[in-house]
Parts: structure tokens; sequence; C-alpha cells
């Protein structure tokens, strides 16, 4: 396996370098390919330069040798004059001109063509005489015979004499051959149609490489001299003749004659400076080269690099997808163990109930302390595979703080007493006691913390303080929790590993403590997604200090005030709870509309004997205040015609009434945030939640009854359990407990977890199908939408009372659209359709319901 | 399915950087072939404008078939105006829209060698006009000709051994010193071999004159010149000569055919036009230049001799030739015009710039028939 990736690897790279090899031979041939090109192009256009420069300083030689025929003219026509004029004889005029140039022949003729003086003109300059009589100073070569310059010497518009001097051959050569110079050697002077040789250069052979003898021209000057025809120069290499590989035949018109002056420039002398540019490309490719053998070997790493990011992001999308997979098994793990252990736990604290051997109790008091460990695991890893999958949302809403606090103080303070530590709390009196934000999460968050806190802490102290920040705005505030503990302490080099998930720490030492490790992630999760931050601060061996601050807005400014005082306080209220307690003497009065819970909380009154009146409407109850006076009056709130706060507004303001001054405690469905305040405010003492709890229903009593009628209760035998028929009760197959439309964990709960009530609830419940389901459809039928909603609003709280979870939910849809028919008359269509098609399904789960009723509690309604 | 359209677009990407590389490639090829400077490639535009007909034979037809000869040897285009009447306006209007066409240099062989042109065409001194007129002299202005009257005199050489009379007829337009120099060379070639014979010449007024040609040659008929010969644009004095039974030597343009033809003064224009625009091109002539060509540079001659002229006759003319060409110019020795006056002394020649410009005068024994 190992041999073989390593293979493979080594095949890879072998690739690689193949195609890097590859790819730079072929800029290699490219850019030879363009060097070469170029390297003609420029040869090419240096050797035009070159020869346009060879023939420009030929020009310049030519026009010099012009200028040395010139001056020979003026001399002489200088010396005509002196003629013309006679100033001096002939014969002295040739002397003088003989004297200065002993290589020159002179002399002078008349129109005849006679001489007058000195020496013969050549034969060849006759043609010549004709111009210069008519008034013409010429210069003329004659091939073979030398050159000839002569002047007219006459007065006036006629011409008498032709003063001439000639040079022959040798004496021309002499005279006027030029010598080699840097640039350029061995120059002719050629007669320009033929390109005879009329003046070589110095120490000129017939066999010399210069010379063409079989034309008797200068070597290659047939190509020049077709160039000379299109312009007064010419300069070309001489490619091809052995020998002169290494020259330019230069050629130019010698002005105002028939002849040429012929040239050779050495390519060397013009090359050298300009083969520089050679160098200077060769440089500019090289660095080319260069440049791009480093473009390669980037490109061909980043082209590496680029495969090995895309195997990597290969292998991430699959971990991601695995890690996917897990999670959704997670999650539906965990909400499979729910159940169960929901349904075990329930079973548990009915033989917690039941049971009156003590080691059973015991047993199932471990049962349950296990139950709700394992169940709080569970919870924790819902929630982790919820933030994982990123399906966790908040849900933000006005909360109280003091309540929050309470519930979280009483439960871990619970914890903390049973370790032995002690459990300080600290709350900033001037916080302000209604706050905006996501309670649910921020009590996981604090009772993460804690949890921790006292789990990790063998003995000394937890201390909790909550403090707020307001900003400066005074909407918003920093709400600042605080857990300090004198624990085990967390050690520097685990710090980082603290918020992982799964990460336990210090395992060794803690492997006694329970725990997923997700507790801390979660809770970092939960932080940061309400934009707050969480710190931490530890000694090991000394404790440790978890600081978390979460934004929150402020609903209103009133503060939290002293809430140490008012923990205190419960915590004394709590300490006076009795478990059980009697009070035979108590006349309670209890106004509901619905007679189900009229029922459940008879039920749950019947152990504390508490004598119970009913009253199903406001109209009722104030009969029966003014008749008779009762210990508490229970009003609840939603009733139709009269509801709860009418009724009490009226019952305070009856003079009749004998319980003006009795407590009145609200029974609300409605248990919102703030209904408590709105519930004081207008006058009631407390108020209870539906479904009524058991345990907050006797609080209550223990609370406002007055203290003279709460009894110890009579030691009584414990009652065998009454013989009653036995629960058959059909556990449905496990893939089908979602699909049951009773919890009959819920409606134990809410009859004071005793079967008998909950069947007799039950029965009832389903006894009260038929008037139900009558009572919804005329309403709905007349358009009584106030009674429809109201009637909706009574099946949505008994139907949760019997464990009737999906009923309760359909009704309550329900009973929004028909607040929102009141409310809203703008979405009146939208919430009527709504109700119109929704109704008769809401209805059909009340059938179901019986009908499920009647197979697995054999109820018959 | 992923993978397939990874692989195309693979092959897509491969397939543009190929493309590009290509691309770039061709690029760096064409830009390296184009490195060196690009040659002019306008062929140059050469004026030519005439005061005839390209087609009429004689001076007009000669000019144009030598001028269209010489541009297509140069490769330059020629772009021709013809009948154009010799005054300023019509020339300006032509010139001016020449020039719109890149025109730069002109002929101008017409007879358009007038004071009034020549100062209007100094308005254009970036511009190179030559006119066939050797006389002139003006900074953007070319004067070209041929020496004529070298080749006047040995046809004077051939006319003076021939005349049985002793007259000789001239038909020329109007005075002027080129044509009096062709008058006086005609003049002394006939005197230099018949020291007796007189020239007889008849004004015609026109360059393009053909009735007042024939009628000239009829008044020399009548002052019984038994030999003529004319300067002017057409050959209808050589027509009316050979009608009325006058031999005569031609001009411009030989006739074989006809009985009494002699010979012909010949003009190689082609020759004459070459060798200008062989300077031009090579930037060597400029204005104020005079292009003066004679028997020397063979561009003049006589054409072929008729069937009624001896081989002494024809010697005589030959050796006169040689003489011209070996030194001995035309105008020297003693010359005395028509009032005695001597321009010329024994032993001397004349000038050619003088001759050019200032012969005003008609040598003794030329007189002039009609009004003159």
């Amino acid at each position: 396996m190992a041999k073989d990736e390593k293979r493979q690897g080594k095949r890879r790279i072998f690739t690689f370098a193949v195609r890097l090899a590859v790819r730079f031979l072929i800029f290699v041939v490219m850019l030879f390919g363009l060097g070469y090109l170029v390297h003609l192009k420029t040869t090419s256009l240096l050797q035009k330069e070159m020869s346009a420069f060879a023939a420009a300083w030929t020009e310049s030689r030519a026009e010099s040798l012009r200028t040395a025929f010139d001056q020979e003219l003026s001399l002489l026509a200088g010396m005509g004059t002196l003629l013309e004029r006679e100033s001096a004889s002939p014969q002295a005029i040739l002397d003088a001109l003989n004297a200065q140039e002993p290589l020159a022949e002179t002399g002078i003729a008349d129109v005849t063509g006679a001489t007058v003086a000195g020496t013969e003109p050549l034969s060849a300059a006759s043609l010549q005489r004709n111009s210069t009589f008519q008034g013409d100073s010429i210069s003329q070569i004659y091939p073979g015979a030398g050159i000839i310059f002569s002047v007219p010497v006459g007065q006036g518009d006629t011409v008498r004499y032709m003063l001439y001097r000639q040079y022959r051959p040798d004496a021309m050569a002499k005279k006027f051959r030029l010598p080699d110079d840097a640039a350029m050697k061995r120059f002719f002077i050629c007669e320009r149609s033929t390109g005879h040789v009329i003046v070589p250069y110095e120490g000129f052979r017939e066999t010399d490489a210069f010379f063409d003898a079989a034309r008797r021209t200068p070597m290659g000057y047939a190509t020049a001299n077709l160039r000379l025809q299109q312009g007064h120069t010419a300069a070309m290499p001489l490619d091809g003749i052995i020998g002169l590989e290494d020259y330019l035949i230069c050629a130019a018109d010698i002005p105002g004659s028939e002849d040429v002056l012929v040239g050779y420039a050495q390519k060397s002398f013009f090359t050298e400076t300009i083969a520089r540019i050679h160098y200077i490309i060769l440089w500019v490719f090289g660095l080319l080269v260069l440049m791009f053998s480093v473009f390669t070997l980037y490109s061909f790493t980043a082209a590496l690099k680029a495969e090995e990011s895309d195997e990597l992001r290969a292998a991430r999308d699959e971990a991601e997808r695995a890690n996917e997979a897990k999670s959704a098994f997670l999650a539906n793990m965990s909400h499979e163990i729910r159940t169960p252990i929901n349904a075990v736990l329930g079973m548990n604290e009915m033989v917690l109930r039941e049971a009156h051997d003590n080691a059973i109790r015991k047993y199932a008091w471990n049962i349950k302390s296990a139950g709700e460990t394992l169940l709080s695991l569970i919870n924790d890893i819902l929630d982790f595979s919820k933030i994982e999958s990123g399906k966790m949302e908040l849900v933000e809403g006005p909360y109280q703080v003091s309540s929050m606090l309470n519930d979280i103080v009483n439960m871990i303070r619970f914890k903390a007493e049973q370790k032995g530590l002690s459990f300080h709390v600290e709350v900033d009196e001037s916080l302000p006691d209604q706050l905006e934000g996501d309670e649910v999460r921020i009590r996981q968050i604090i009772v993460n913390l804690l949890n921790n806190a006292v789990k990790y802490t063998p003995k000394g102290s937890v201390t909790f303080a909550v403090r707020g920040e307001k900003a400066e705005d005074g909407e918003n505030l920093t709400l600042r929790l605080l857990s300090i503990d004198t624990g085990l302490g967390i050690r520097d080099e685990d710090r980082d590993k603290l918020f992982s998930q799964f990460e336990r720490l210090d395992v060794q030492k803690n492997r006694n403590i329970e725990g997923t490790g997700l507790g801390l992630s979660i809770t970092l999760n939960l932080v940061r997604m309400m934009k707050g931050t969480i710190t931490v601060d530890s000694v090991y061996g000394e404790g440790s200090t978890f600081a978390v601050s979460i934004p929150q807005r402020i609903v209103s400014p009133e503060p939290i005030g002293n809430f140490q005082e008012r923990v205190e306080k419960f915590v004394m209220g709590e300490k006076n709870y009795r478990e059980n307690f009697i009070a035979p003497d108590a006349d309670i009065l209890v106004v509901d509309d619905n007679e189900m819970n009229l029922f459940v909380v008879e039920s749950l009154l019947k152990r504390t004997r508490i004598r119970m009146t009913r009253s199903t409407s406001g109209a009722d109850c104030l009969e029966k205040i003014s008749q008779n006076r009762y210990d508490i009056v229970f009003l609840d709130h939603m009733m139709p015609d009269m509801d709860g706060i009418e009724t009490l507004q009226r019952a305070r303001a009856m003079v009749e009434n004998q319980c003006r001054d009795v407590p009145y405690i609200a029974l609300t469905a409605n248990a919102i945030a703030g209904a408590k305040d709105m519930f004081l405010e207008k006058g009631f003492t407390d108020y209870l939640s539906k479904p009524i709890n058991s345990k907050a229903l006797e609080r209550m009593l223990q609370k406002y009854l007055p203290p003279e009628k709460i009894r110890e209760p009579e030691e009584t035998p414990a009652t065998p359990p009454e013989e009653q028929p036995e629960v058959v009760e059909s556990v449905p197959a496990p893939a089908e407990a979602q699909d049951l439309h009773i919890d009959k964990a819920l409606g134990m709960q809410y009859s004071g977890d005793m079967e008998e009530m909950y069947r007799e609830f039950l029965a009832m419940f389903c006894q009260r199908k038929g008037e139900t389901q009558q009572k919804i459809r005329d309403a709905r039928a007349a358009e009584k939408w106030e009674d429809f909603t109201a009637f909706v609003h009574a099946l949505k709280s008994t139907s949760l009372t019997v464990g009737g979870v999906r009923l309760s939910e359909a009704a309550k849809a329900l009973e929004e659209a028909g607040q929102a028919l009141l409310d809203n008359p703008e979405a009146r269509e939208e919430s009527l359709a709504y109700i119109q098609s929704h109704t008769e399904e809401t209805l059909a789960l009340y059938d179901a319901f019986v009908e499920e009723a009647r197979q697995r509690f054999g109820i018959e309604a | 399915m992923k993978l397939a359209s990874q692989a195309q677009m693979d092959r897509r990407l491969r397939v543009f950087i190929i493309g590009v590389s290509l691309a770039i490639l061709a690029c760096t090829l064409v830009s390296v072939s184009e490195f060196h400077v690009a040659p002019h490639t306008s062929r140059p535009r050469i004026g030519f404008l005439i005061s005839g007909g390209r087609d009429e034979a004689g001076w007009n037809q000669g000019h144009f078939q030598g001028a269209m000869a010489a541009a297509t040897e140069y490769g330059v285009d020629l772009i021709v105006r013809e009948h154009l009447t010799p005054r300023p306006e019509s020339c300006r209007s032509v010139i001016e829209a020449m020039a719109a066409q890149g025109v730069r240099f002109f002929i101008l062989a017409g007879h358009f060698a007038t004071p009034e042109i020549t100062a209007m065409l100094e308005k254009y001194p970036k511009m190179v006009f030559c006119i066939a007129d050797a006389g002139c002299e003006k900074p953007n202005i070319v004067a070209y000709s041929l020496r004529f009257y070298e080749a006047r005199y040995l046809a004077g050489i051939l006319a003076g051994q021939r005349t049985q009379t002793g007259y000789i007829g001239y038909i020329a337009p109007f005075p002027s010193p080129e044509i009096n120099a062709g008058i006086n060379a005609f003049a002394l070639g006939a005197q230099s071999v018949n020291p007796e014979a007189r020239v007889h010449v008849v004004w015609t007024g026109n360059w393009n004159a053909p009735d007042k040609e024939r009628e000239a040659v009829a008044s020399l008929w009548q002052t019984q010149a038994d030999i003529l010969t004319y300067q002017q644009d057409g050959h209808s004095a050589a027509d009316a000569a050979e009608q009325a039974g006058i031999d005569y030597i031609g001009y411009q343009e030989a006739f074989p055919q006809h009985r009494h033809y002699l010979t012909a003064i010949k003009t190689d224009w082609r020759g004459v036009y070459s060798e200008l625009f062989r300077r031009y091109f090579l930037g060597e002539l400029t204005g104020g230049d005079t292009f003066w060509p004679g028997l020397l540079h063979w561009t003049l001659s006589l054409s072929s001799f008729g069937d009624w002229v001896t081989p002494e006759q024809q010697d005589a003319v030959e050796a006169a030739e040689l003489d011209v060409l070996h030194g001995r110019p035309v105008f020297s020795g003693e010359l005395l015009d028509r009032d005695g006056q001597r321009h010329c002394s024994e032993g001397e020649a004349i000038r050619a710039a003088y001759i050019r410009k200032e012969m005003n005068w008609l040598l003794k024994g030329v007189e002039t028939v009609g009004k003159g």
C-alpha cells in the first residue's frame, strides 16, 4: 500500500519533471527561432545602415574630389582673367601655372583649335573645346588620356581663347588619387557607364583582389552600377566574391562629371561599434529566458499546489459529508433515545409516587437521577448537532430576568448544597428586569456554566454574579454573567481545548465526572450566535472564572431590585413548603368555563382535603362570592361573556362581596412574559399558568391560605392501592411511537401523576367530544368568531391536559387564526381560509384521539 | 457529468491558450519583419502641360510621346493637361488642381515662357517647373531646351549647297533670342558654303497658325525661294511646300515619302525628358538650372537625307558637324548683323548664355518678308 503510494508519488514527480522539461524546451525552441529571426533582421538592418553609412562616406570623398577639380578650374579662371586683360603674357601665365603644379601641362588654344602657347591639348579634349568656347568651364576625364580642365578666356559676350591644364594618367593618379583612410580603402576613379578604371589606388596591380581584370573594372562594379543608376551612391556587400567577403563596395558619382569614385569599406570597421547592439539583444534575450525560466518554475509549482489543494478540497468535502452524516445520525439517535427515556422516567415517577417500600423508592431515585443525567446528555448532543448543521436558531422575545434567575438559582443551589458547596448569588440591583433575548438559550448557557462549576468544584464555593452594562443609547445592554468557583481550575496548556467538541480536560483526574464534553462547546456556540463573548480566567488548582457577555435589548428600564433578598425570602418560603399537607378547613372557589379544568383542580386538591367550590362563569362567581366566603378565589382569565379581569373588577366593586380581602389568583393559559405584571396590575394577587401543575398549585395554596388552616397530614397507614383495572396499554411498536396522538406522560403530569385521575380526565375528554365538535362547527357556521375562538382555545388547553399534544397544537393554530381574524380585519381572507380548511382537520384529530384512547386505554366515549 | 464538463473546460482552456500563443507568435513575426522603415510606395506624379493636343503631329506629339516614354521608364505617373491656353489664370487653375493630386514637378512643354506666366509660377516656391524655353531664368523654374541652332547650322549648309536661286525661305512665329539664333545659324551655315545665299524670313505671329504657314509658303515662292524651312508647332508648311513643289527641311518630324523632303531637324525628346527626370529624382535638378544640350549630347541631329541630296552635299554637312563637335562653335569668327554691327570678331566665339538670352539681331543676309 505504502509502497504503491510511494511509487505513484515518484511517477507523478517524473511526469511533472517531463512536462516541465517539454515546456521549457518548447519555449527555448521558440525563443531560438525568434532570436534567429531577430538576428537576421538586425543583421540586414545593420548591413543596410552600414551600407548607407559607407555610401555617405564615399559620397563625401567624391565631393572632396569635385572640390579639388573646382579648385583647379577656379585657379584657371583666375589666370584666364589675367590673360583676358592682357595683364600678363600668355607664356608668363603658363609658367606660373606650371610652377604651381609641375605634374600638369598647360596651354592656350584659340577658336580654330590651334595652340597659341604651351602644350598641345589632349586630342580627346577637342570635344570639350566647343563648350568651352561657348563659355563653360569644364573638367573632363578621358580614360587612358588624362584629365583636362578648361576655362574660356574672352571679354564680354565672346570667347577668344581656351586656357587649359591637363594631367596625364600618371600625373592624374598622383594628383587626385585618394589615399586609404580609416573607414575605406582602395579608391578607384572609374568611368561611370563602363566602370573602366581611370585612376587606380596607389600601388595598384592588375592581380589585386579588388580589380576585376576580365572586365577591367573594380571588383563587383556591375552590381554597384545598377544601384548607381537610381542614386548618386551605392554600397553593398561583396558576398560571393572570394577574399572580399568582409568588404562593401561603395561608389559615388563625382558631381558634374561622367565618373564615379569606387572604394571598399571593411565591414568590421563599421560593425565594431554596431556589433554592440548584438550584445545588447543577446542580453535582453538572455534575460527573457531567465525570466521565463523563473516564470515556468513558478507556474509549475503553482500548478502543483493547485493540484494538491484540489485533492485537499476533495478530502475536506468528503470529511464534511461524513461529519454531516454523523451529525444527522446523532440527531436522529438522540431523538429516538429521548422518547423511551421519557417513558422510563415517567414510569419511574409513578414508581416513586406509588411505591412505599423504601428500597424500591431508593432504586427508583437512582433510576431518576441516572435517567435525568442521560436525558441532559442527550439534549446536549441534540443541541450540538443542531449547531453543527446550522439548524440552531435563536428565538428572541421579552423575558423577565428575575424569573429566569430564580429558576436557575433554585436548581443550582440544590445541586450545590447536595455536594456541600456554598452557593452565592450576586445580582446587580440596577439591572433592568425586562430584557429581550432568547431566554431559553441564555438559561442554558448559565446552567451549563454553573453546572460545570459545581461539577468541577470538590469543595469551597460557587459564586454566580450577574451585572448589566448599559449602552449609551439606553436601549441596549451587555449582560455580564460570571461563574466563579474554587474548583480544580484549568491548566494553561488545556485552555485552547476548552471549547472544542468532545474534548475533556485532565481526563485522568476527572474520570469520575460525567459529561459529554459538549457543554462548553455548545455554550460557546450559543454565545457566539448571540454575538457575545466568553472568557476564562483560571488558576490551576485554585479555581476558574467564566465570564460571558451578551448584548441584550432593554424592554423596560425598571431595575430588578434586591434579588438577593427576594431569593432568600423565596428560599425561606420554599423551606416552609411541605410536600404533604392537609387543609380540611379551607374553602376555595375555582372559576373556569371549562369543566375539565375544574375537574383537574378538584382532583389535584383531593389529597389536601380542601373544600372546593366550582363555578363555570364570571356571573356565577359573583353570585357565589356574594353569598359565601372563600379563602382563595382562582379565576380563569379567558371566559366567554365576562372574562376573569372583568369579573375581578366587578367583584372588587361589589358591596355585598364576602370575599373582598381574599387573594384572587388568575388562571391563564397565556403564560407569556409580563403576564404576571399585567395581572397584578389588574388587581390579582398572583397568577397560575395552565395547564395546572400540582406542585405549583400546592405551593400557591401554602402561600395564600391562612396558615392556621394548614396542617400536617395525619399518619395514615399506607393505603393499599385500590383495586383498579389493570391498565392495559397496548404499547405500540416503537416505529409508530411518534404517531401517537396521546402523550400519556404529559397527561399524567397534569393529573398529579395519578393514573386513576388521568383515566378519568381522559374519559371525560372523550365524552365531551360530540358536544365540543358541535359547538365549534356551529360557531363557525354562524360566523361567531369570538365564540369560535373561545371554543378552540378551550380545546387547546384541555387537550393538552390529557396529553393530546397534536390536537392541542392544531387547536392553538385555529385559535391564533381566529384571534387574527378578530384583531386584524385586513388579513381576514387569509385567516378565514385557514379556519375553513383546518377546522375539520382539527376535529378529525379529536376523533383520532378518542379512537386511540379507546384502543390504548379501553376508554369508551 | 461534472467530470465531463471539467474535461471540456480544460480542453477549451487549452485551445484558448494555444490560440493566444499562436496569435502572439504571429504578431511577433509580423512586427519583426516590419522592423524596417516602410518604403514610400506612392508613385511620384509629374504634371505635363501642353498648349496643343497630344496627338497633334509635330512639337506637341513629340514632347508628349517623349515625356510619356520617360515617365514609363521611371515608373512615374504623368498627369497630362493638353489644349491649355498660355495664360496665367488657366495655367494656375491647372497647377492648383494637379498640386492637390500631389504633383510637385511640372513640365510646361507648351510655349508658356511669357513674363506673366513665369511671374505667376514664382508664387509656388516649393514646386519645380520645367519650361521648354532656354531663355527663362527664375528661382523655381528649370529652363530646358535644345541647341537647335547647331542643327540649323548644318541644315543651312545643306540648303546653301542646294539652292539655285540663292533664296532660302524660313517660316517662324516671331523674333526671340532662341528663334533668332536658329535663323542666324541657318544663314551662317548657308553662307559658309554659298556666300551669296539669302534667307527670307516670314513671321507667322503664332506657333500654331496653319493658314499663315501656308500663306507664308506661297509668299516665299513668290520671292523665288527654292528651299524652305520652318519653326512651327505643326507641319502645314511642309505639306504646303510639298504641294507647291518647293524643297524643304522639316522640323521635329521627317517625311521621307515627300518628294521635296531634304532632311529634318530631329529631336530625341525621350532622351531629354529621361535626363530631366533622372536629375530631378536624384535631386540634381533645382530651380534656376538650365538644361540645354546640343549636338554634343546626341539629343539633336538631322534625320536621314532625302533622295535628291547628293553624297557630296551629305559629306559637307557631316564635315561641318565634326568641325562643331571637335570644338568650333557655330557662332564664331566675324559676325555682322543686318545693320552691319559686329557681334563677334575673328578668333572669337559667342558665349552660350548670350545666345540663349540676348541674341536679338539677325545676321547680315537675312531678310524678312511681309509685314514682319
